[in-house]
């Protein structure tokens, strides 16, 4: 399965994407796999958002590599891909995706700066709002993302539920 | 924009939210070890499909 070829010029072809237990699937040249999913978080944050009829969801895509020990070289086609997944999320102009970068090896801040780069490919349609967040003492912070379309009609509501109530919005979504 | 939220240690919201980077951590392994079909088993009602695919 592809998805509809709307790539800019400068962007390498994506690989192709399947549906593969709920999960959007892709491999690469370099024998990687890549498993993207998304979570419809919707129903966890405020009721005012659903009111507006907007969807929010949780984005998150993690590499199976059967042969880690082989270094692989960079792979434009990986982020074409992501961007073009992201491309057919955002055909609805009422959909809201959210993000928090991996932490795993300590390099979430580098990843940030990483998929800002992958968006410039679609700067000119989709906003980008950084959201930082640090557990006080603790080393531990995460570093993510709310990501609308230019067009989206509710970014008042968004800011006032979805961004400044993001400390409640944790709590609500794990202690229904 | 940057939106910058710092949570108090020992509180419920910084439970909560290290409970959230836990849950995208399993997801992680999960596919990392190649396991990301039993994982789905798991916890596919958790996920959506909101992306259409059309045939190649």
């Amino acid at each position: 399965m592809n998805m509809p070829n709307n790539n800019p010029k400068s962007l390498p072809s994506p690989y192709n994407l399947s549906l593969h237990n709920g999960f959007y699937v892709f491999n690469t040249d370099n024998d990687v796999t890549y498993t993207c999913g998304f979570r419809d978080v919707t129903s966890t944050l405020s009721p005012v958002i659903g009111v507006y009829e907007v969807k929010v969801f949780d984005f998150e895509f993690f590499p199976h590599d059967p042969k880690p020990e082989v270094r692989k070289p960079i792979d434009d086609r990986v982020s074409a891909t992501v961007i073009d997944l992201m491309k057919g999320f955002f055909v609805d102009p009422l959909r809201v995706l959210i993000y928090a970068c991996d932490a795993a090896d300590g390099r979430a801040r580098e990843r940030q700066l990483l998929f800002k780069q992958w968006h410039r490919n679609i700067q000119d349609t989709i906003n980008r709002d950084e959201i930082e967040v640090e557990i006080e003492e603790l080393d531990a912070k995460a570093y993510g993302c709310v990501l609308t379309r230019k067009d989206f009609p509710h970014m008042d509501v968004l800011q006032s539920e979805l961004i400044d109530k993001a400390k409640d919005i944790v709590l609500e979504k794990f202690n229904p | 924009m940057k939106t910058k939220i710092t949570i108090k240690k020992d509180t419920p919201t910084a439970e909560v939210f290290k409970e959230y980077l836990a849950e995208k951590e399993a997801f992680r392994k999960a596919v990392e070890a190649g396991k990301a079909d039993e994982y789905a088993e798991q916890q596919s009602e958790k996920f959506a499909q909101p992306v259409q695919l059309i045939p190649a």
